[in-house]
């Protein structure tokens, strides 16, 4: 049976990982690393098929699909580190500002830079500590990230933060 | 730890540190905040913050991530106006640090 994946279903079972509403003990620590990985990938979807959305924006269902599969995690990253804090070309100055200054686009980015950083730590990295805490409060981060995009990315600013995705996406022959 | 605490660095980096260690938003309080640099996943040498809280309220799993999210925006505005170096990160842990149960070997 064919299921596309989806977000909000990412983000359930990172939080079922991570041991949402847990009443005692801890979740193993396999646990934990698999929840902020998960939490990634709920955004990591869910920016790309808004990017891919947005670029086509007569597209069926499949034709978006199709184009998700060539938004790459390095060109979100790239777009989200400039409003997270990096310097952009100098001819971005006033789109980046403009989405700096948007706390729902700030936020859907920061969160992104910064559980990118912690999926590649949880995924490959021996000596990484995870709490549960931490691991919570970043999947707690990612679903509000994905219920942001969800809800506000027909405004012009989200729109502009997936068209400068979009243009950092270039389709090869995968 | 009982009091606010920061770890010791240079530069903005420091500045920076002192400055998350006042710093209040919604719930949030930072007890502390380490600063290492270290290489990023993409081998590029980088800040990273981490910042002690109090342990989530009773009967929360976390911290108010909408408040997460507000100190994460004033600490990139505080960054850009003390120009640190990009890239750095915030990380955020909890007073008790209690180790995730891995119980036993799976069986074979």
């Amino acid at each position: 049976m064919q299921r596309d994946i989806r977000p909000v279903w990412l983000i359930r079972l990172a939080e079922e990982l991570g041991g949402v509403g847990a009443t005692q003990g801890q979740p193993r620590n396999t646990d934990l690393r698999r929840s902020v990985s998960t939490g990634y990938y709920a955004v990591f979807h869910c920016l790309a098929l808004a990017t891919a959305g947005a670029a086509l924006p007569n597209a069926t269902l499949e034709e978006v699909f199709g184009l998700a599969r060539h938004v790459s995690h390095s060109s979100i990253k790239q777009v989200a580190a400039y409003v997270a804090g990096n310097q952009p070309p100098k001819h971005l100055d006033s789109v980046v500002g403009r989405l700096r200054s948007n706390s729902a686009v700030s936020s859907v980015a920061a969160t992104f830079v910064d559980l990118q950083e912690q999926r590649e730590e949880a995924d490959y990295n021996h000596l990484a500590d995870f709490t549960r805490p931490g691991t919570l409060a970043l999947v707690a981060r990612a679903k509000r990230a994905v219920k942001s995009t969800d809800q506000g990315g027909a405004s012009d600013d989200f729109q502009a933060f997936f068209g400068l995705i979009a243009l950092r996406t270039s389709i090869g022959r995968a | 730890m009982s009091e606010r605490s920061v770890a010791m660095v240079d530069g903005p980096a420091s500045e920076l540190s002192v400055w998350l260690a006042a710093q209040a938003a919604g719930s949030l309080r930072p007890i502390g905040v380490d600063v290492h640099r270290d290489q990023d996943s993409s081998g590029v040498e980088s800040w990273y913050f981490t910042i002690v809280l109090a342990d989530p309220a009773a009967g929360s799993d976390t911290w108010d991530a909408q408040d997460l999210d507000e100190l994460q925006r004033r600490t990139r505005d505080k960054a850009l106006e003390l120009q640190l170096d990009w890239p750095w990160y915030l990380r955020f842990r909890p007073e008790t640090d209690t180790e995730p149960e891995e119980p036993s070997e799976p069986d074979s």
